[in-house]
């Protein structure tokens, strides 16, 4: 086949040159925004996990065999507020891996309060910087029951970090 | 010399270039904007669950002292649950002449401080009981808050023979 050769074509390289120089930033901008979102979305993915994780502890605290009066959930047993220790906590957990810091205040107007911690933490020595940015409180409310005469309402702080 | 032709048969790689990067750029605009769930420990699912702790804590906890006038004799009511004081107090002003002032002092003040002291300190609350009988009684913070933020939980109380009913509600929403 015989090839037409003349003036009347297009020579594209003066303007392909710009034109594949645009294309290929804003290529990369893209492809940049995009890995920026998915970066954006793991991180609050993991953030949303460990609160869930967060709350699934709380929860569990709540509703422990270990301190629940007569299997009612948010109901402790002022008894065994007073005798339950942190390992045996922790190990009713199954040793859970993150930190945590048990806070039951009593908040009644009777004499006697049953206030108690309960925590694991790291062993050095540490400071709330060391944990500012993956802590989680959850707030919760339950009852100490001394009998079924004296229920005192106390508040339940659960702290968690990693 | 050679003469240029120009013709508008053509069509310009530029303009595809440009229209391209502007497809782009919008693109890239929406992904930077995207929202993404809050990771914030105040979600509304674990203030539901603070709220309705708190409010059934309250209702089942009991006080050690509280007390009030009638006819110059001063009834004492002592290691009473909350949710029977509430009871008491709206039976009382539904159906007695006892002084507002005798409840006011001797049942709802301790009521409210339990409460007071019951709610964290991050949170304001609303408290109110009512009868059918139109009685009612509320302590707590006035509401500035819009509807969505604020976190509603309800109980039905009752008398220990369970002719009449009550309701209890409780409001909590962030400082």
């Amino acid at each position: 086949m015989k090839r037409k050769i003349n003036d009347r074509g297009v020579v594209g390289f003066y303007e392909d040159v710009p034109a594949l120089l645009i294309v290929v930033v804003a290529t990369v901008i893209f492809l940049a925004s995009i890995y920026s979102a998915v970066n954006r979305h793991g991180q609050r993915t993991e953030i949303s996990d460990f609160e869930r994780e967060a709350v699934e502890f709380a929860e569990g605290v709540r509703a422990s065999p270990l301190l629940l009066y007569e299997d009612n959930v948010g109901q402790f047993d002022a008894t065994k507020v007073q005798y339950l220790d942190s390992e045996n906590l922790t190990l009713s957990f199954d040793h859970p891996d993150f930190y945590y810091r048990v806070e039951l205040i009593d908040v009644s107007n009777y004499s006697v309060k049953y206030n108690q911690t309960w925590s694991r933490e790291p062993d050095f020595n540490f400071t709330e910087e060391h944990y500012e940015e993956g802590r989680k409180v959850i707030h919760l409310s339950v009852t100490i029951v001394v009998d079924t005469d004296e229920i005192h309402p106390a508040r339940l702080r659960v702290e968690v970090w990693k | 010399m050679r003469k240029v032709l120009r013709s508008e048969d053509g069509q310009s790689s530029l303009l595809d270039a440009m229209i391209f990067f502007a497809i782009l750029m919008i693109g890239s605009l929406i992904l930077a904007f995207v929202p993404f769930p809050s990771g914030s420990p105040e979600t509304r699912g674990v203030m539901r669950l603070y709220g309705e702790s708190t409010l059934d804590s309250y209702l089942h906890s009991t006080l050690n002292r509280t007390s009030y006038e009638y006819e110059d004799e001063m009834i004492h009511l002592d290691d009473r649950k909350v949710s029977e004081l509430i009871v008491e107090n709206l039976y009382l002003r539904d159906n007695t002449d006892v002084d507002n002032e005798s409840l006011i002092e001797g049942i709802e003040k301790p009521l409210n401080e339990t409460l007071d002291e019951l709610i964290f300190p991050q949170y304001k609350y609303d408290f109110t009981a009512w009868s059918s009988g139109g009685a009612n009684l509320g302590y707590g913070h006035e509401s500035e808050e819009v509807d969505e933020e604020i976190i509603s939980a309800t109980q039905e109380l009752h008398t220990p023979d369970y002719n009449e009913t009550y309701t209890a509600n409780l409001k909590i929403w962030l400082r």
